[in-house]
């Protein structure tokens, strides 16, 4: 049996490869990045188990099974950064994640294209401007005679001004803030795209029968991106362990840093600037195992919900 | 005819081989310069603008006939930090083949980690101690001159001459005391010392020095104080409360500055000045850069210093800072009348400036002889001055001074002083030509006052096995971490008894008393020596 199932397919991927042999071209270099840059580093994973010194080739290193592993996690503030993390991750998906998704169901409403068009172009900007330029727009607002302190003291007279980005309580809105501020025109490319594939004649159908906007939305729109919704929910759910280090790095100093020291800023600062590739790497296989098991869990829940699922 | 074009192609055969007796020798090295010098963008990035280091190689040619070519790679100092071991890695698993030759550290070498030992431990540099007698005489000569004491932080605790390529302090060989250009101290503008109609006498205490950053408050300054960045580099500052802000010795024993109640009482004068609005309230967004423009624009009133605010210096366009900067003589033996005893940099483990052959160095008894040319006068002139009739001129005296092209162009101390090769010999002649007019001084000429510093920074640096610099690795990134924590928290929210004793438990429990294990034991081995 299985032989015959091999034969066929060789036999259909051979067919098929000669009538879209240019589609395959075209694949390649996406293939090529993957296998270079994804699966090839793999074996560096080991450094996990090794006591690596950077001077000394990669397999003369010694062995020394978990100690990295166990080293971190018995740590002082491994809690406190898996609890910076898992906030900080958490209220991206309460609040950042819906938002594009409200924009593009809002967006669709629009009838006039040219304003939509505005709209939208005006929306996706800010995803074009570098992490770094975006930092510094915001240290210098949050100064304590930035735009911010200026605007809270208009509203409210006794305002002290301070820079906000001493001040623990506003690292999270600021880090959110700004998240939301940069990718939520970008987010909603996806969501207008599924819209686009609902059925026109659904709405009509609807209207027919009487439905508001409000229960042509409800009924037929979010149940017609329910799948892009799933894909996106499952995929930022497999990233709950992983904040990116680029920007809090940027943003934070020590007078917030029991609010802004993630797992993903303790590998840069241990990893690359203390040079413990080890401890660090040991560190990060952990953080993707667990973002691994996260991911399917997600997967599984949302499918028994929806029927939706990434795999 | 025949004949001719016989001896014409014998004479054509030969030529190279006269040509190659005339050529002279090129070496050519790959040098990986470690380098904190922001200067280095003054050159627009490109090192081989350096006129300073063409001045070398050419004057090293007509010393001894080899023309050397240098292949800079530069690592900034943020780089240093975060690249050099991915970059050694990267050249160790490609089997060395793009692996430098030298290392010229300008930063402190622990970014790999465990060094220095483990750096031969590793393979990566040579140990060339035994080689040093014979290929770098100048070196010997003048290191074998001085104390045993002083000599013994050259070298490794497995005894590796570390410290070759690297700049000797200003001491004065008979007695053995160290008249280092201590660059700490508070410092101000001098047309605000004027506007605030205050004399440098006038500030002596933390009293007078409260009323001046009032006073500059009153005449508009945005930022009366501000430490030097992130409110570290202050050593002067907390010197004056008779702690430090690192490590630092009191008689036999180490201690941690930032545990100690004195400690308390500099960080909660801190808080006072910032609920004050007398310290800048940004500090915690002010990086080096920042700094160096809040000076330049005049928004900081008064700042800590170190001489990493040179930048400031050659910031003033067509304004020099011997005039537009004013050092405050109030140190840290003058404020509060409390003299403070500091074990220097003991927060590093090792100096700077070394200079290190790497496993893959090409030609390395050259190597050693091209490094060695730096310990001579010239070349400690050429290192701090640049080139004569340029960036300095002699003086009536035989005195070297800076020029007036040098005090306003801010790019030329970039162009021609080669600070970070300086082997700052220390000849009799080289002594007595450069001792009163080193770089430093010339900029800021009225602060030093090296005669007592001997006494106030008997050691520079300690040394730490490579079995317990794995250990101090290990624990102080986050005892170090959660210290500028709780500063920052302390500065802005103020110090409470339960703060405090939460702050102390929990460097303890952070490895506090292992590292202070580490430090003493090696304080113990420097006392030691005879």
């Amino acid at each position: 049996m299985n032989q015959i199932l091999k034969k066929n397919f060789r036999a259909r991927f051979i067919r098929d490869f000669k009538l879209n042999w240019m589609c395959y071209l075209m694949f390649l270099p996406t293939i090529a990045y993957y296998i270079i840059f994804s699966y090839m580093p793999i074996y560096g994973i080991c450094i996990a188990f090794l006591e690596y010194r950077p001077a000394i080739p990669f397999f003369e290193a010694e062995f020394v099974g978990l100690q990295n592993f166990q080293t971190y996690f018995s740590g002082m503030f491994f809690l406190r950064n898996l609890k910076n993390t898992l906030m900080l991750t958490s209220l991206s998906l309460i609040i950042e994640f819906p938002i594009p998704i409200i924009f593009a169901l809002l967006l669709n409403e629009i009838t006039n294209t040219r304003f939509k068009k505005l709209v939208q172009n005006i929306t996706y900007l800010p995803h074009f401007v570098s992490i770094v330029v975006i930092c510094g727009i915001l240290q210098i607002f949050v100064k304590s005679d930035g735009v911010f302190n200026k605007i809270f003291a208009f509203f409210n007279p006794n305002w002290t001004s301070v820079n906000l980005l001493s001040r623990s309580e506003w690292f999270r809105p600021l880090y959110i803030g700004s998240g939301i501020w940069q990718g939520f025109g970008w987010g909603s490319i996806l969501y207008l795209s599924a819209l686009s594939g609902i059925d026109a004649e659904l709405y009509e159908a609807a209207l027919m029968d009487g439905a508001s906007r409000w229960k042509q939305t409800i009924h037929i729109t979010i149940p017609g991106i329910m799948p892009t919704i799933c894909l996106m929910l499952i995929l930022k759910c497999g990233g709950m362990l992983s904040t990116g280090s680029e920007k809090i790095i940027l943003l934070y100093n020590p007078a917030i840093y029991n609010v802004a020291d993630t797992l993903d800023t303790y590998i840069f600062r241990e990893g690359i600037q203390g040079a413990d590739f080890s401890g660090t790497a040991a560190v990060g296989m952990a953080i993707q195992a667990v973002s691994l098991a996260i991911m399917m869990c997600v997967n599984k829940i949302t499918k028994r919900l929806s029927g939706n699922g990434l795999f | 005819m025949k004949k001719f074009l016989v001896a014409l192609l014998a004479i054509a055969m030969l030529l190279p081989c006269f040509a190659g007796f005339a050529e002279d020798e090129v070496v050519e090295w790959d040098v990986l310069l470690c380098w904190a010098s922001g200067s280095y963008e003054q050159l627009d990035g490109d090192i081989t603008k350096h006129e300073g280091i063409k001045e070398y190689i050419r004057r090293y040619k007509e010393a001894y006939g080899v023309d050397v070519k240098l292949n800079f790679e530069i690592l900034s100092t943020n780089d240093v930090y975060t690249k050099f071991a991915l970059r050694v890695a990267a050249a160790a698993d490609k089997n060395n083949e793009d692996l430098f030759d030298m290392i010229w550290w300008n930063v402190d070498n622990y970014v790999y980690p465990g060094a220095p030992e483990t750096l031969y431990d590793d393979g990566l540099v040579i140990d060339v101690t035994d080689m040093l007698p014979e290929y770098a005489p100048k070196f010997m000569e003048t290191l074998n001159k001085c104390p045993k004491w002083y000599q013994d932080q050259y070298y490794t605790p497995k005894g590796r001459l570390f410290l070759f390529g690297s700049r000797f302090d200003d001491m004065d060989l008979e007695t053995g005391a160290v008249e280092q250009y201590t660059l700490t101290g508070p410092l101000t503008p001098t047309w605000m010392l004027e506007a605030t109609g205050f004399e440098k006498e006038d500030i002596n205490t933390y009293e007078d020095l409260t009323e001046y950053l009032h006073a500059l408050k009153d005449i508009g300054v945005k930022y009366p104080f501000h430490g030097l960045f992130n409110l570290w580099m202050m050593e002067w500052y907390y010197g004056g409360f008779g702690t430090g802000q690192n490590w630092y010795m009191e008689g036999d024993e180490v201690k941690w500055g930032p545990l100690t109640p004195e400690w308390r009482e500099a960080v909660e004068q801190l808080h006072a000045w910032y609920a004050d609005g007398l310290l800048n309230t940004d500090f915690v967004a002010y990086g080096y850069n920042e700094t160096i423009a809040g000076f330049c624009s005049n928004e900081i009133g008064i700042g800590g210093f170190d001489a990493r605010l040179g930048p400031i210096y050659s910031g003033i366009p067509g304004n020099g800072a011997v005039t537009a900067l004013n050092m405050l003589q109030t140190t840290e033996r003058y404020l509060d009348g409390k003299v403070s005893t500091h074990l220097g940099g003991t927060g590093y483990n090792y100096k700077y400036y070394a200079t290190h052959f790497t496993r893959s160095c090409n030609d390395l008894e050259e190597a050693i002889r091209f490094v060695d040319f730096r310990y001579d006068a010239d070349m400690a002139l050429l290192a701090q001055f640049g080139m004569e009739g340029i960036s300095f001129e002699f003086n009536e005296e035989g005195r070297p001074v800076r020029t007036e092209e040098y005090n306003n162009n801010p790019k030329i101390d970039a162009q021609y002083v080669a600070e970070f090769m300086s082997g700052f010999a220390m000849t009799e002649t080289s002594r007595e030509t450069l001792k009163e007019q080193t770089y430093q001084e010339t900029v800021f000429g009225s602060w030093s006052q090296p005669e007592n510093y001997s006494e106030v920074f008997p050691v520079q640096f300690i040394k730490r096995t490579a079995e317990e610099t794995e250990i101090y690795n290990k624990y102080y990134p986050d005892f170090s971490n959660y210290m500028f924590e709780c500063l920052y928290d302390f500065i802005i929210n103020g110090v409470t008894d339960e703060g405090w004793e939460t702050y102390y438990n929990t460097s303890v429990e952070l490895g506090y008393n292992e590292l202070m294990e580490i430090q003493q034991a090696a304080y113990d081995r420097f006392l030691a020596i005879e």
